[in-house]
């Protein structure tokens, strides 16, 4: 276990390098289209906030959740995608000629998707903190969200795993790009489910992404509904269960890439 | 005693290709053996199964002793391969390669520094140990990886094709490195395209064809064992050629570099006539030499054609191998 342990930070550590030199992806990208449309939207939509039953103002104290979660999807496939290029390229096999165990391979890839989040979630947080923005449940909240964050572009990610290698393709992660706009687009992200059609209201219903938005806005401005508990225990079970279903695929797909 | 041993081993990829169809041989320590063979004789296959990255799909392998499915990481650490793909990160430095290479090998951070500092000079990389390796020559490139093969300093070392695209410098270099870590008491089991290669470096030569061994010897005597004699006509003039290719046929005469080259195997009783004609062309004799054929001559006596005459380059097929690896990893394990 401890072998496993120091194999993945090591190869932790290799992927971080590697995500620093090639930043656009796995950095860059995830805060730049976040950050544009945090302040685009919530400048633009700022007015939604006074219409009567609104649960949240400014604006962009409601938009935050949505906007930070999103932050976690941008770069999703990116480890997918780098991977697949290892085992293309022949990386994989330099790994597997050592001692390392093969899954650490995968295990470090995973924790990077949940670390690469952090400083990506941290400045969006920052300016929709000067937007209006507000983190009621303190500094514990907003450890608490970058946690939530970290889980969900894991949780999410593992939809990027399972499409590269089942098609063994290095391309086919980044072509689920437009997927992130669909969860957002069908979730309470930019507008409560009152102010939205009804058949978009009961899309949203069944969105799992929903309940993750509702867990960090129960820490930044407070449960629309319920409590706060509920409301994180709803995200947690969302998170768990899409990493064990997505991991349940991922894991022996990738076995069967490295033990033949 | 032997390090490695093959026992009629068969390799059936998902796609029905059939790499290794009932290959056998054994390696002796200390030896430097050959594997030669058209692309897709099963070269790379065979060094893939040899070093637990490919299951066999019938017959027996002991690498070591060992069973390289049973016992992957014993063998692992104890053997060091260079694979015909270098397998580099582009984004990596040639340092950063080594020293991530010794800490998965479990040497510590100061040791790992020494050891791959010592690499980068033995391997002439020094200079360049901190540049991005998407800056390196492919000969630098080999010899990062080469290096890499080295870091837990194994007995039995595996390199496949690793003088493939590298200048005739390069070439020497690494030829001069395998004869030290052999002289050093290490085995080397060595693939490659170059049948000049095999003849100056290996102790023993397997030609494989169609995944099975053709034939197994030495160099010399391949060269003595295989068919007749190669009369050999220094100086040539491309006129005396139509005359000489109406007696022994045209697939027997070969010019090269103003050299004639006539192969004579199964066909000796030929020699007077081919001497008339070359003495009524007026060719002096002092010109004319009956020699061994070459390792080539005998490759391409045995198999039919040259080993590089094929379009698909001896890389593509090794590529094609991990292909067909990952192929296996998503359809299914192998027949």
């Amino acid at each position: 276990m401890t072998a496993l342990a120091g194999t993945t930070w090591t190869l932790l550590l290799r992927n971080l390098r590697e995500g620093g030199r090639s930043p656009v992806i796995a950095f860059v990208f995830p805060v730049l289209f976040p950050l544009f449309v945090i302040t685009l939207v919530a400048s633009s939509y700022e007015r939604m906030a006074v219409i009567p039953g609104f649960p949240v103002t400014p604006y962009a104290a409601y938009m935050a959740p949505g906007m930070l979660l999103f932050t976690g999807m941008m770069g999703s496939g990116y480890s997918a995608t780098a991977l697949m290029l290892d085992a293309q390229t022949g990386f994989l096999d330099r790994l597997r000629l050592s001692p390392a165990r093969p899954m650490a391979v995968l295990f470090s890839r995973v924790l990077f998707d949940a670390v690469r989040v952090v400083p990506a979630v941290i400045v969006v947080l920052g300016v929709a903190v000067a937007l209006g923005a507000r983190v009621e449940s303190g500094p514990l909240g907003m450890l608490a969200i970058l946690l939530i964050c970290s889980g969900w572009s894991v949780a999410y990610g593992g939809l990027f795993y399972v499409v590269a290698l089942r098609t063994g393709n290095p391309q086919a992660p980044l072509a689920m790009a437009p997927l992130s706009v669909l969860l957002l687009f069908a979730s309470p992200a930019a507008a409560p489910p009152l102010l939205l059609q009804d058949w978009l209201a009961g899309l949203v219903g069944w969105n799992p992404f929903t309940y993750v938005i509702e867990g960090v806005r129960a820490l930044m401005t407070g449960p629309l509904d319920g409590s706060t508990q509920t409301a994180l225990l709803r995200a947690a079970a969302v998170i768990v269960a899409l990493t064990v279903v997505s991991q349940l695929v991922v894991v022996p797909s990738f076995k069967k890439l490295v033990e033949d | 005693m032997s390090v490695i041993e093959l026992h009629d081993l068969r390799k059936v990829y998902p796609d029905d290709v059939v790499a290794l169809d009932g290959l056998t041989f054994d390696v002796s320590a200390g030896e430097i053996f050959g594997c030669l063979g058209r692309n897709g004789a099963g070269k790379t296959t065979t060094v893939r199964i040899l070093t637990a990255l490919t299951r066999p799909t019938a017959g027996s392998v002991q690498v070591l002793g060992l069973d390289p499915q049973r016992a992957r990481r014993e063998i692992q650490s104890q053997v060091g391969v260079s694979l015909q793909q270098a397998a580099l990160d582009q984004l990596m430095t040639g340092r950063e390669h080594l020293v991530l290479m010794a800490r998965l090998r479990g040497l510590g951070a100061a040791a790992g520094r020494r050891r791959s500092d010592a690499l980068l000079e033995r391997f002439g990389l020094g200079a360049v140990a901190d540049r991005y390796v998407a800056t390196y020559t492919i000969g630098m490139q080999r010899r990062l990886d080469t290096a890499m093969a080295l870091l837990h300093e194994p007995t039995l070392l595996f390199l496949d094709e690793p003088t493939t695209g590298l200048d005739p410098q390069s070439r020497r270099a690494l030829w001069s490195f395998v004869s030290e870590f052999r002289a050093d008491g290490g085995t080397v089991f060595l693939t490659t395209q170059y049948l000049d290669e095999a003849d100056q470096l290996c102790d023993r030569i397997a030609i494989l064809d169609h995944g099975r061994v053709s034939v197994l010897d030495t160099p010399s005597a391949l060269k003595r064992g295989v068919g007749g004699k190669v009369l050999r006509v220094g100086n040539a003039n491309p006129e005396h050629l139509p005359g000489v290719v109406a007696i022994v046929g045209e697939q027997a005469c070969r010019i090269d570099d103003s050299t004639l080259d006539v192969d004579l195997s199964g066909q000796e009783e030929l020699l007077p006539d081919v001497l008339a004609e070359l003495r009524r062309a007026g060719v002096p004799m002092a010109r004319v030499d009956l020699v061994d054929p070459s390792i080539e001559e005998v490759f391409v006596r045995l198999t039919g054609e040259g080993v590089d005459t094929r379009g698909m380059s001896e890389r593509a097929a090794g590529v094609a191998a991990i292909g067909r690896t990952l192929a296996t990893g998503r359809g299914g394990g192998a027949r």
